[in-house]
């Protein structure tokens, strides 16, 4: 009776807000490619800014061109090397559960020095740290497949 | 299999002429077999949330999203986290949600 007139009553009033039940995320897409394809961006402009030659001395023309290669090598470096790192933190933060720690106890450590790579990569002119920080996203790969019980093969662009 | 939500009874029926329900209405499939799409449930705002309750709470990425889902822990700094109660649907972990952000505890439902 009462449920039936509290039913009647919820009819005639206006719609009630929604609240989604559907999947949690925005997407729930997570995948390391995208930390990989800023992480070999980043390694690219590294190795193209170590292969640079600087002109013959008095050349202005060639001078300026030269800096300006230089100066937007760099901050492409810099900005990959952050995005690689941001990638990398949605990974750790968001995809990766307690559960995960159980059967890859160094992942914490995994992503930490992951992360420092990509700090060490943007802050220097490394070759050397540019390739630790893609064999560091390869391990990541290697792991993030494997829990979603996946044989996704390593890969890159370049 | 997790807790059914009880039809409004009488002492809910006088809480929301009271003003302290909020009426809001399920839509997605996450919640069954508890709740079914189109269901209209009771909700107590600003009610501290228990495991095992369903809350309504904010998404915390997704501006203007609201979810319904249930509270699988609340951890010792008070965030919440939430699952939904069907198997069938996959569910991502979007992290821990803020105690600011659980707008409030579904205390019953009403037919339709």
């Amino acid at each position: 009776m009462l449920e039936t007139a509290l039913a009647a009553l919820n009819q005639r009033l206006s719609k009630p807000t929604e609240a989604s039940a559907h999947c949690d995320g925005p997407c729930g897409v997570y995948d390391p490619s995208s930390a990989r394809i800023a992480a070999e961006a980043a390694a690219s402009m590294t190795k193209k800014i170590l292969a640079l030659q600087p002109p013959a001395e008095g050349d202005a023309p060639a001078w300026a061109a030269y800096l300006n290669t230089l100066a937007r090598y760099v901050a492409i470096k810099e900005e990959q090397a952050h995005l690689a790192k941001e990638e990398l933190l949605v990974l750790w933060t968001d995809y990766f559960k307690p559960q995960h720690l159980a059967t890859y106890p160094d992942l914490h450590d995994t992503f930490w020095q992951a992360a420092k790579l990509c700090s060490a990569v943007k802050v220097e002119v490394s070759a050397v740290h540019a390739q630790e920080l893609m064999d560091a996203i390869e391990k990541i790969h290697g792991i993030f497949w494997a829990t979603k019980g996946r044989d996704i093969g390593w890969y890159t662009a370049s | 299999m997790p807790d059914g939500i009880p039809a409004a009874g009488a002492r809910e029926a006088l809480h929301w002429l009271l003003q302290r329900r909020c009426r809001f209405v399920v839509r997605g499939r996450s919640m069954l077999p508890t709740l079914a799409e189109g269901a209209t449930v009771l909700v107590e705002p600003g009610a501290t949330p228990a495991p095992g309750d369903v809350v309504v709470a904010r998404h915390p990425y997704v501006r203007g999203l609201t979810l319904i889902k249930r509270v699988s822990a609340v951890l010792a700094d008070g965030r919440t986290e939430l699952h939904g109660d069907n198997p069938a649907e996959s569910s991502h972990a979007f992290g821990a949600i803020r105690p600011q952000d659980v707008l409030g505890v579904v205390r019953s439902s009403l037919a339709s």
